[in-house]
């Protein structure tokens, strides 16, 4: 019997502020490297993306990985956001903050009419209600305006003017900050309360745990991780043509369910690897096939045919792959060691 | 006016001030803590009074409960009083409907009539039906379930913390931003759970996850998480149900130190008669809903309706 070694870096790793910091710095140095040169601005491009879409699955983490709820709605609550973006600063000339504020608000109050829903209808049916909420969400707002667009030369957030470079850095420090709060959340009674209430409903509420109130949160929390990333969107990207986008309909949601599973619905890096996988595939490799350039639709077959090997080989997805491997890693050391 | 949710909230943080200002001998907390006493004296005090009460040594009060199913009367005008500090069984052939009074009990079915009348852990007498399912863990009513419902997705330790969920009285945002009283308070619970673990034997097992141990362990697990919570009545549902005769030995050995250690009272429904002719001070004896006798062991074994009960009338057989 060895005695375990006090390992600093291991400890540090294993915390998951570092975590985080280690990701914001290397994903900091690239965009650091691009403006250098070193790196072609479109691989950034495509970084700064995939992060928004990161922000929107950490937080259908919870509810799928979590609480155990089956939404397809994830879409229309990413309009949501972008609208009351375009909305807030475009129209009315508002600062970002304000924008911020009133996303915030809007998803809030549509979390928790969802999450009411979510007391009486269960599984799959869930699934396809807020896939319903998520078309009318986008009809109405095709209806109401079918392109938008936001002009940043007069957006300032604390005094800095937003460009490029600081929408990637907003992305960034955005995405850092939630997947923080999101894994302290887990992290404390109300992720192990989630986590009854998936396993077992009746166990949860002997236990004490009001299945409202953690239904309530965990639709409160995914809508807004939704709707905020909506507002990233339209700080990064800046316009959206409702109608022919495919960011509201039905196949982002899918893409950001196969995520999630994917990458391991109980881990929000996992889950973030796997936002990675789908569009970085996507946006740095297909996208250069000729064949799934004239036929775009493959692209999600692609997707599709990952998601059933994840399921059917490890169910745990990335994370369980992840966890796997660097056990096997370990004893693989220990026994060089010892021999 | 206050809530009693509220009033337990406001205990819970008195404790763990307490806890603190020894742990840490720290003055701030001693403050602390009698700033929250005072809150809590003040909240205990605006409490409104039930207005009821019970005879001497009686915990829970059961009067002319029914619960139906349509036309399908489970329960049908049942009646029983369970006194404090005994082992009380409620057995009955299959279907009698045993389960519905645990889960009228409990709240999981609101009962079509009849009261629930419960002397909670702070000597208040409570109307049951008046409390919500997720609420009646406060009142110091814990249970069991007969197919084992234990998180499988976390660890045994896990498992206990969530039991001792409502023990937590940070919100939302302290969990949030992990601040120091969470994490003082997680530990002040982690401590509490290490306690039962110990209690139980189960402390090889706190860091498996719960998913694939053994039948006997996880029946333990549920039994251990009823203790989370300074229980005043444990509802047991069959808990000797698929264990073999050592274990089952094993469990009314368990079940007596329960009582002498956390000085609570227990209500369990079983099959094992010689479980129930061993552990209990009383047994209740009901068959499709109505009861048919209650009293010491040997009494209700002697008892003509349940014999019939159990292995069939003499009308006309013979």
């Amino acid at each position: 019997m060895t005695t375990q070694k006090k390992n600093p870096v291991r400890d540090l790793m294993r915390n998951p502020l570092a975590q985080i910091l280690l990701f914001t710095a290397v994903m900091a140095l690239l965009q650091v490297l691009s403006s250098a040169g070193l790196i072609s601005s479109s691989f950034v491009y495509a970084l700064g993306n995939t992060m928004i879409y990161a922000v929107i699955a950490i937080g259908f983490c919870l509810l799928l990985g979590y609480s155990g709820l089956a939404s397809l709605g994830t879409a229309g609550f990413i309009g949501l956001g972008a609208y009351a973006a375009f909305y807030v600063i475009q129209e009315f000339g508002l600062p970002y903050t304000v924008a911020f504020l009133v996303t915030l608000a809007v998803s809030i109050v549509i979390g928790v009419v969802v999450g009411f829903i979510s007391l009486r209808i269960e599984g799959i049916y869930l699934a396809i209600l807020t896939l319903g909420l998520a078309e009318i969400i986008r009809n109405l707002l095709m209806v109401i305006k079918s392109t938008v667009k936001i002009d940043l030369s007069n957006v300032k957030l604390f005094g800095i003017q937003i460009g490029d470079r600081e929408a990637y850095f907003l992305v960034l420090v955005t995405l850092a900050v939630l997947m923080w709060l999101l894994s302290n959340l887990i992290n404390s009674p109300t992720g192990r309360a989630m986590l009854a209430m998936k396993n077992s409903t009746s166990a949860a509420q002997a236990m004490g745990i009001s299945l409202m109130k953690y239904r309530l949160l965990a639709f409160v929390i995914s809508t807004v991780f939704a709707a905020i990333g909506g507002l990233l969107y339209m700080m990064f990207v800046r316009n959206m043509t409702t109608a022919t986008s495919t960011l509201l309909t039905l196949s982002t949601s899918l893409n950001i369910l196969g995520a999630v599973i994917i990458g391991g619905a109980k881990s929000p890096w996992g889950t973030t690897f796997g936002v990675f996988i789908i569009y970085g595939i996507q946006s740095m490799f297909l996208s250069k096939i000729p064949f799934f350039v004239k036929n775009p639709a493959f692209i999600t077959m692609v997707t599709g045919v990952l998601i059933i090997l994840v399921v059917m080989f490890f169910p745990g997805g990335f994370a369980q792959i992840f966890a796997q491997f660097t056990g096997w890693v370990r004893t693989k050391l220990r026994k060089g060691a010892a021999a | 006016m206050s809530s009693y949710s509220q009033v337990e909230r406001l205990r819970r943080r008195v404790e763990l001030y307490e806890e603190l200002a020894v742990l840490e001998n720290a003055e701030k907390y001693g403050k602390k803590a009698r700033g929250a006493r005072q809150k809590l004296e003040n909240a205990r005090a605006a409490l409104p009074s039930t207005g009821l009460t019970l005879p001497e040594g009686v915990v829970l009060d059961v009067r002319g409960l029914c619960m139906y199913f349509g036309g399908v009367k489970a329960v049908d005008g049942l009646t029983f009083q369970v006194k404090k500090g005994e082992i009380f069984g409620l057995i009955g052939p299959n279907g009698a409907g045993k389960t519905t009074v645990f889960n009228c009990i409990t709240q999981f079915y609101k009962p079509t009539a009849g009261t629930l009348h419960f002397e909670n852990k702070s000597g208040q007498v409570v109307d049951l039906n008046r409390e919500k399912v997720h609420d009646v863990i406060l009142q110091g009513i814990v249970r069991t379930f007969q197919n084992v419902e234990v998180i499988r997705e976390l660890s045994v330790l896990d498992n206990l913390l969530v039991a001792g969920h409502r023990q937590y009285t940070s919100n939302l945002v302290q969990q949030a931003l992990h601040l120091p009283i969470l994490r003082k308070e997680e530990r002040a619970v982690r401590e509490r759970a290490m306690k039962v673990l110990d209690f139980m034997g189960l402390t090889a097992y706190k860091d498996w996850y719960a998913f694939g141990l053994p039948y006997g362990v996880l029946k333990k697990i549920e039994i251990a998480r009823t203790l989370m919570c300074e229980p005043q009545l444990i509802i047991l549902d069959e808990p000797a149900a698929g264990l073999n005769d050592t274990e089952t030995a094993e469990l009314s050995r368990l079940i007596r130190r329960i009582r002498e250690e956390y000085r609570c009272t227990i209500l369990l429904v079983e099959h094992d008669m010689g479980l129930v002719m061993d552990i209990c001070d009383t047994v209740c004896a009901i068959s499709f809903g109505k009861l048919l006798a209650i009293g010491t062991p040997g009494q209700v074994q002697a008892d003509k309706d349940v014999q019939a009960a159990y292995l069939g009338g003499d009308d006309g057989e013979v």
